[in-house]
């Protein structure tokens, strides 16, 4: 990836899971590492606020995210629907069965729109 | 014993050793902060002090513990974050002092009733957290050196950490008394069906929102309920608590589960916004030959059959309580031969951090039989949980038909 890296570099004290955010050409990129579930959803939906603020369009990679339980999915919906309400783009990047199996589960597999990679995304953002 | 020069290394050791005294630490909560309130009024010769502690809206500070202006305590004075001096302190989070103490600065009155003239306040904060405000004031106009200030945020961040703690212990108490009342004791005498349950609270999280319900409805008919509230402790409890009510009232009135569902995700969206809930919602008809079902983000239940098939079933499936606007949910109906079983879960029960979640139902398709609910209940924890140390909270449901 290129770009500089901004703002919310990790979340203090957390070991499973590392959130960081970059910009490209107007699209925020935020990845997510690790583990997201109802040890680290706290954090993390704190770190996402701050990393989407100003953005017009966010890009979710998820294509290293190796453990996704109901308490994540249920901070990236609520995230989704307050940008969503400000006429902000959300497109998620991942081809990880441990992020789509759960999604799919929970019958919300609709919900976003998936991409296989972030490469993809931001071509989808930026049309 | 000569006296410290005020402001000289001796004196300040002397303050430090007032607030970090090692006796302190056997005092209960409110007696640490009456008596830590009562020594800071002295070290830094001020007329009074106040804690005021964050309420369960996160909106509002309330006094909790007071020398010198006590009425703020029994008159429950309330400031709302971001608004006066307190509310200034917490909002900014950071110490703040003032020399003029009227209506223009400070929202409480008895503040300036007392006749204060200057005030210091510090943030409560602990691993973080904002958890309150504590402030002192005077009733001479004076600066406060640097060292009182250092002084009062230690003070500070001793009551931020005993009060946080105070808060975790009283709720985690409360969440497990809640969550023990609202899951049955017993599970209903229902002719032609047997029932056994299993719920475990998770380690990481203590009591989450995992409930399950079984119920008679008009018509001989019985109404099965395995839900999990995302979120943990009191909060998650509480809405558990609502959620199942509403559900219990709803199934009452409307016979198709799938509308039931649909009646609950638009009470939990109109009245618990950010609320997410999955569920399962089951209705064994008079005939208890089928079952009506539908979910809402919920994993389906396994059915076993007498003849040793085992599978998921695969009724529609719905988007989670509370979130999506527009969920739609509809109610399939599967047959239930006599002896078969079915098994309702929460996904604490097969989903593992390292592992997948199609393991984990591979492993309870392996486990679960249509024997005694009972004893399947007891095998399907022996295998899924074992020794285990399980961080999310399990809930557990076997329902069998009785055999012909």
């Amino acid at each position: 990836m290129t770009g500089a890296p901004s703002g919310h570099d990790g979340l203090p004290g957390s070991t499973v899971l590392t959130v960081r955010d970059i910009e490209r050409d107007g699209v925020v990129v935020v990845s997510l590492v690790g583990e997201l579930d109802m040890a680290t959803a706290e954090d993390a939906a704190i770190a996402l606020r701050a990393a989407t603020t100003h953005a017009t369009a966010v890009v979710l990679d998820m294509t290293e995210l190796r453990f996704f339980a109901s308490a994540g999915l249920n901070i990236l919906l609520q995230l989704r629907q307050e940008l969503q309400d400000n006429g902000v783009d959300v497109r998620l990047a991942t081809d990880q069965q441990a992020v789509l199996r759960p999604m799919e589960l929970m019958g919300v597999a609709d919900q976003f729109a998936v991409h296989s990679s972030v490469a993809d995304a931001l071509a989808a953002a930026r049309r | 014993m000569a006296v410290p020069e005020p402001g000289g290394a001796e004196d300040r050791l002397r303050r430090i050793e007032a607030v970090t005294d090692a006796a302190l630490a056997h005092l209960d909560t409110e007696a640490l902060l009456s008596e830590l309130l009562i020594r800071v009024r002295e070290l830094l010769d001020v007329d009074t002090a106040t804690v005021l502690l964050i309420d369960s809206s996160a909106r509002n500070l309330v006094a909790v513990a007071s020398v010198g202006i006590e009425e703020e305590v029994r008159q429950g004075v309330r400031v709302p974050i971001g608004r006066g001096f307190a509310g200034r302190v917490a909002m900014e989070r950071r110490p703040v002092m003032i020399t003029q103490v009227d209506d223009t600065t400070v929202v409480n009155p008895l503040l300036w009733d007392r006749g204060l003239r200057t005030l210091l306040g510090v943030p409560l904060v602990t691993t973080g957290v904002l958890v309150g405000v504590l402030h002192v004031g005077s009733v001479t106009a004076r600066r406060f050196a640097d060292d009182d200030v250092h002084l009062l945020q230690m003070v500070a961040d001793r009551i931020a950490l005993a009060a946080h703690t105070q808060v975790g212990v009283v709720e985690r108490a409360a969440a497990a008394a809640l969550q023990r009342s609202l899951l049955p004791a017993t599970l209903p005498d229902v002719p032609g069906l047997s029932f056994a349950a299993r719920y475990v609270p998770g380690t990481d999280t203590g009591v989450g929102g995992d409930w399950y319900d079984v119920f008679r409805l008009p018509g001989d008919r019985v109404g099965i309920v395995m839900g999990d509230v995302v979120g943990n402790g009191l909060a998650a409890a509480v809405v558990m608590g609502r959620l199942r009510s509403a559900l219990r009232a709803y199934a009452l009135d409307v016979e198709d589960p799938g509308e039931v569902l649909r009646k609950l995700d638009r009470k939990a969206q109109h009245f618990e916004y950010g609320t997410m809930a999955t569920v399962s919602y089951a209705v064994v008809e008079r005939d208890r030959e089928h079952v009506s079902i539908a979910l809402a983000g919920h994993p389906p239940p396994m059915v076993a059959a007498p003849n040793g098939a085992v599978g998921l079933t695969e009724p529609l499936l719905g988007p989670p309580i509370g979130f999506l606007r527009g969920g739609s949910y509809q109610s399939t109906v599967l047959d239930l031969r006599p002896g078969a079983l079915l098994c309702f879960y929460t996904d604490g029960l097969v989903e593992r951090r390292g592992s997948t979640i199609d393991a984990g139902l591979l492993t309870l398709r392996e486990t679960v039989t249509a024997g005694p609910p009972e004893a399947v209940c007891a095998k399907v924890m022996a295998v899924l949980v074992g020794t285990e140390i399980v961080r999310d909270d399990i809930a557990l449901l076997a329902m069998r038909r009785d055999p012909a």
